[in-house]
């Protein structure tokens, strides 16, 4: 990179959540969701993005997420050490609410970031991997839809896995 | 509510227990955990994460080790009739054949199993004995399971391999086939045979043509979907000459451990079929940190899994114990599992809901036909004996 472009401003680009939040980003950041890259490349990115389906309350964890994994890959620190600086990273912000992990989750999804997704995904996994069916239930809001004779015959074919 | 595709990806990550305990949840999430589609999906989630894995230890007695935890050998009660004697064969996709008789295609973390009908008899030939071997294999193209089932015939006195029948048993078919004898002896002591990559099952041969000569040996593959042998190139300019060499599978690779007294070396062959990818993994000799000893005899040496990290191996050492080898400090580590056995084989298996086709509840069933099969055996026995 030369140096008059180093010295040009950075690009940013506006993000505004379902709530109406603004959020004021840097091209690196927005770049780590997928949906902006693909934005960029096809030309089409405006510099001002309407995300509906976020909130601005996980838009600004989004942006938390992306920007440490931004600086942390760009920074002149060896492989090793960014790779345990983002792992210690990702435990401690993997630490919320398992309603905002979800959000969260599905925020990944839809903005397309491979890496969150992949961490919300694998928390979630630990977090449901002992828990009751009705415990389940009650995190996903799923209704059920057996009737007492179904369930309990489904219960039935693995019994052991209720133990 | 929580879109369903999202929770598709969670599900892949969990381990098999949790599945079928979920899929009482709902009836839209017992559809997602019994499809065809989703079982693939969380196998390769298991291997590209390299989660979910257990070793099963056969030998005697069966005993599972959960490879995340590494803390305790649970004992495994397989749901059919079982001798401590019978041994399993490789792993494939969470499935083992358990060599009973008749065999038995289990998968042991969601329990299903199924009996495998009656393979043809072979055809005694006099002041011959006959060994059999079993390796299990997938067949992606058909996505299908086979059973190859290879009946030796030795020398009575020798012990040397005359020739060999073949007989492979197709899960999608349910039924045993005739297939051409192998035409080289499989190792002679067991657990060697059925390293699973690739769709083949590989195995070392002494080039037994060449009696007189200096020792060769090969690496023989045997195709399971065309049914075809192959040979694979063993890493150039390796020693062979008093060495021992042990064909091993790791991490999904072909895996090759050369030892003598002095130095064992592992090598992997990154690439399958490409034999400039062959890379040497590890070097174990008098440089090794081992003051305890724990890495004798060498040639007992066998690799079995990575760390999570990527950064040690896991290694079964004099068939007793296990430890943890720093790829980078080439240092090790005493991993203590409580619960072993004496002697441990270990054969590195992935949780999977791959079905083996039969059903849970036939439990009572199968036990009591396998039970009637070995009574009418021993009363066939009894009849040859008294003629």
């Amino acid at each position: 990179m030369s140096s008059s472009t180093e010295l040009t401003e950075k690009k940013v680009f506006l993000l505004k959540s379902l709530d109406g939040v603004i959020f004021e980003v840097e091209e690196s950041v927005a770049v780590q969701l997928e949906v902006i890259r693909e934005l960029i490349e096809g030309d089409c990115a405006r510099p001002f993005i309407s995300l509906y389906n976020v909130t601005s309350e996980i838009l600004a964890l989004v942006i938390e997420y992306c920007k440490h994994h931004a600086e942390t890959c760009s920074g002149g620190t060896s492989a090793t050490i960014a790779d345990e600086d983002l792992k210690t990273f990702d435990n401690e912000f993997m630490n919320v609410d398992e309603n905002i992990l979800l959000e969260l989750c599905s925020a990944a999804d839809y903005l397309d970031i491979k890496s969150l997704f992949e961490l919300t995904c694998r928390t979630l996994a630990s977090l449901i991997k002992d828990r009751t069916i009705i415990e389940v239930r009650k995190m996903f809001n799923v209704e059920n839809d057996f009737s007492v004779v179904e369930e309990k015959a489904v219960r039935k074919e693995f019994a052991w896995a209720f133990k | 509510m929580f879109p369903p595709e999202i929770i598709t990806d969670i599900l892949s990550r969990l381990p098999v227990k949790s599945l079928l305990r979920f899929r009482c949840v709902s009836t839209s999430w017992r559809s997602i955990i019994d499809s065809q589609d989703f079982v693939k999906m969380h196998l390769h989630q298991s291997i590209s994460t390299n989660s979910n894995h257990s070793l099963i230890l056969g030998g005697l007695g069966l005993y599972s080790v959960d490879l995340d935890s590494l803390d305790r050998a649970h004992i495994l009660k397989p749901p059919f009739y079982y001798r401590s004697s019978d041994s399993i064969s490789n792993s494939c996709n969470g499935l083992i054949l358990a060599m009973s008789e008749p065999p038995v295609l289990w998968n042991p973390f969601s329990r299903k199993y199924k009996i495998l009908p009656e393979a043809l008899v072979e055809h005694p030939t006099p002041l011959c004995f006959s060994k059999v071997i079993y390796g299990l294999g997938y067949s992606s193209r058909n996505d299908d399971y086979k059973v190859v089932r290879v009946v030796e015939f030795r020398n009575e006195e020798s012990h040397m391999w005359e020739y060999s029948e073949t007989q492979i048993y197709s899960l999608k078919l349910n039924s045993w086939n005739s297939a051409e004898g192998f035409p080289y002896p499989l190792p002679y002591l067991k657990g060697n045979w059925g390293v699973h990559v690739n769709g083949a099952l590989h195995t070392l041969v002494e080039d037994f043509f060449h009696l007189y000569s200096d020792k060769t040996i090969r690496i023989m593959a045997f195709g399971v979907e065309n049914e075809n042998h192959y040979e694979v190139m063993l890493p150039p300019e390796i020693r062979i000459k008093g060495v021992n060499m042990k064909l091993v599978v790791l991490e999904g690779c072909l895996c090759l451990v050369c030892a003598n007294k002095y130095r064992a070396n592992i090598w992997v062959m990154k690439e399958y079929g490409v034999e400039e990818s062959w890379t040497k993994l590890i070097s174990i000799g008098y440089e090794t940190t081992d003051p305890d000893e724990m890495l004798k005899p060498l040639t007992y040496l066998k690799p079995l899994v990575y760390s999570k990290n990527g950064e040690n191996v896991l290694l079964n050492c004099d068939e007793k114990r296990l430890v943890w080898y720093d790829l980078r400090r080439k240092t090790i580590t005493n991993v203590t599992v409580s619960g072993l056995p004496f002697v441990i084989y270990p054969e590195v298996c992935v949780e999977t809901l791959v079905s083996p086709g039969g059903l849970v509840l036939e439990k009572v069933d199968g036990v009591k036909k396998q039970e009637k099969l070995k009574e009418k055996k021993t009363q066939k026995n009894r009849y040859n004996d008294s003629i």
